[in-house]
């Protein structure tokens, strides 16, 4: 049994870098103003102009080549798939048509053109999502999330969830060893119940732990509210480099598309 | 643009085929519409949508936290073990790979539909941060496919079930098996609206539920059976336990 989250990308968050350096908050920004300008994008050329550079950063960061083609291996099967549906079914301008049987499939190449917008679009805000997760530690993020004025109730479950994903993936590591070793994954049946077993003791430590959570947490002063350590000013440094990284964004957009972004 | 539908019925299903099979990599992430998928405007309209119903749950929070101290902890502990659950691989018999359940069907019978919407959103968070599972972009119709539709539907079939007379077990087979199969009706109906460009929403919508097919009915099934054998667990082992959270908000 493999838990699908063995490796969260802020786990490569802690090397020092350029990146990592920058603070979360204009990260945030810059990573949100670059997704959008691309999902903005009616032409392959602009995502490309992000995408290259995105990529650049993710190969400077030396990740294990393992993790990045598990990341990447869906979204290169959705690239496809789309690519597939909106050059088979739309157009009106027929490239080649293949002959199956009593049908027929004819790619188009307007509907091509259009998957490859979507599909470019796809790979590129992946990649600049994926970059922010690699250069971001995780209680980074929350806190640049509460700095964006998400509710703070939202915010403090997240980060306490975070905190007990950690806790309680531990027991089910544990418990999933025990059953392998007594072949509680040997067939179908087998395999299903050992799940149910261990999704059901996995509640019941996750209730158990709750309990004491809230216990030590009292002990702690805590009066239903988290407190937050205050974020430190924006260095001009940071905001320097900000600007720099959206004005860059910006220009690129209105030279690929022919239009301001806003 | 003409809608190129010289398609006949054999030939849609063939294309649906092939979707499967370059889809098939990663059935894991299926339920999940990846960062980039969403056209501006869509993305802007779903997260519009999603803010209403995430407000609802935070509200039911909100009210259940000053009834309940030690609420907060209780449902993100909950969060936590539904997050651990959704990542379990199971295998999908029918094309020999592995798939993982929603965990929202579960979710939604144990702390009701409003807060799991709430828990959904943070774990689709979780996903698409780290994870590169869905995205930020698309976390608005993410969290009304998989925590709105998957909630409402998995908390509605178990009610039903226990007033119809069902027992437990067979409430909760079903509020997994409902939460499973309306995540990705939504979820295709979602991406069909996104996708179709001047062509037709509904070939759109059929192409990807029948993409969605293979995979999906047997993993909602099997989702119902680790569901049922979950809830049948804590009932058994610790029914106290339950008992007491299920007076929070929880369906039983």
């Amino acid at each position: 049994m493999c838990l699908e989250f063995d490796l969260f990308s802020d786990f490569f968050a802690r090397r020092e870098n350029f990146l990592q350096r920058l603070d979360c908050r204009l990260k945030l920004v810059i990573a949100l103003a670059g997704t959008g300008a691309v999902l903005a994008s009616s032409q392959p050329v602009f995502p490309v102009l992000i995408f290259g550079p995105a990529v650049v950063g993710l190969l400077l960061l030396r990740l294990p080549a393992n993790m990045v083609m598990r990341r990447y291996l869906p979204v290169l099967g959705m690239a496809l798939a789309l690519l597939a549906l909106h050059g088979f079914m739309f157009g009106s301008h027929p490239i080649f048509t293949i002959p199956l049987g009593p049908c027929c499939l004819t790619l188009f190449a307007d509907g091509l053109r259009h998957g490859v917008v979507a599909a470019v679009r796809l790979l590129t805000a992946f990649t600049v999502l994926l970059l922010l997760g690699v250069v971001t530690p995780a209680h980074d993020l929350f806190r640049a999330l509460a700095w964006l004025r998400l509710p703070r109730q939202w915010v403090e479950i997240a980060m306490m969830t975070y905190r007990y994903i950690f806790v309680l993936l531990d027991d089910a590591a544990d418990i999933a060893a025990a059953q392998k070793i007594r072949l509680g994954y040997v067939g179908p049946r087998r395999g299903l119940a050992s799940l149910s077993v261990l999704a059901g003791s996995v509640l019941i430590r996750a209730l158990d732990q709750s309990r004491r959570t809230h216990e030590a947490m009292i002990a702690r002063a805590y009066t239903q509210e988290l407190p937050f350590a205050p974020m430190p000013v924006l260095s001009v440094k940071s905001m320097a480099a900000t600007v720099f990284f959206l004005i860059i964004i910006a220009a690129f957009y209105w030279v690929c598309e022919g239009r301001m972004l806003i | 643009m003409n809608i190129g539908f010289n398609l006949t019925g054999s030939a849609v299903r063939i294309l649906a085929i092939i979707c499967i099979l370059l889809i098939l990599p990663a059935p894991a992430s299926a339920m999940h519409i990846s960062e980039g998928i969403l056209p501006a405007p869509w993305a802007i309209g779903w997260f519009a949508l999603a803010g209403i119903f995430l407000f609802w749950g935070l509200r039911r929070i909100k009210i259940e936290s000053r009834l309940q101290p030690e609420y907060k902890p209780f449902i993100s502990l909950v969060g936590a073990a539904v997050f651990i659950i959704s990542c379990m691989p199971i295998p999908v018999p029918m094309v020999g790979t592995c798939s993982h359940p929603c965990g929202t069907g579960l979710a939604a019978v144990l702390i009701g539909p409003g807060p799991t919407v709430v828990l959904a959103s943070v774990a689709l968070t979780f996903q698409a941060l780290f994870l590169a599972h869905g995205g930020l972009t698309t976390l608005g119709a993410n969290i009304l496919s998989m925590g709105v539709a998957g909630a409402l539907a998995g908390y509605a079939a178990f009610q039903m079930a226990r007033r119809l007379g069902l027992n437990v077990a067979a409430a909760a087979f079903l509020a997994g098996l409902a939460a499973d199969w309306s995540t990705y009706a939504a979820t295709a109906l979602i991406m069909a609206g996104a996708l179709h460009g001047d062509g037709s929403f509904f070939a759109m919508a059929k192409v990807i539920l029948l993409a969605f097919v293979p995979t999906q009915l047997p993993l909602g099934i099997l989702e119902g059976i680790i569901t049922a054998g979950a809830y049948r667990f804590v009932i058994n082992r610790r029914p106290q336990l339950l008992q007491g959270k299920m007076e929070m908000g929880g369906a039983a």
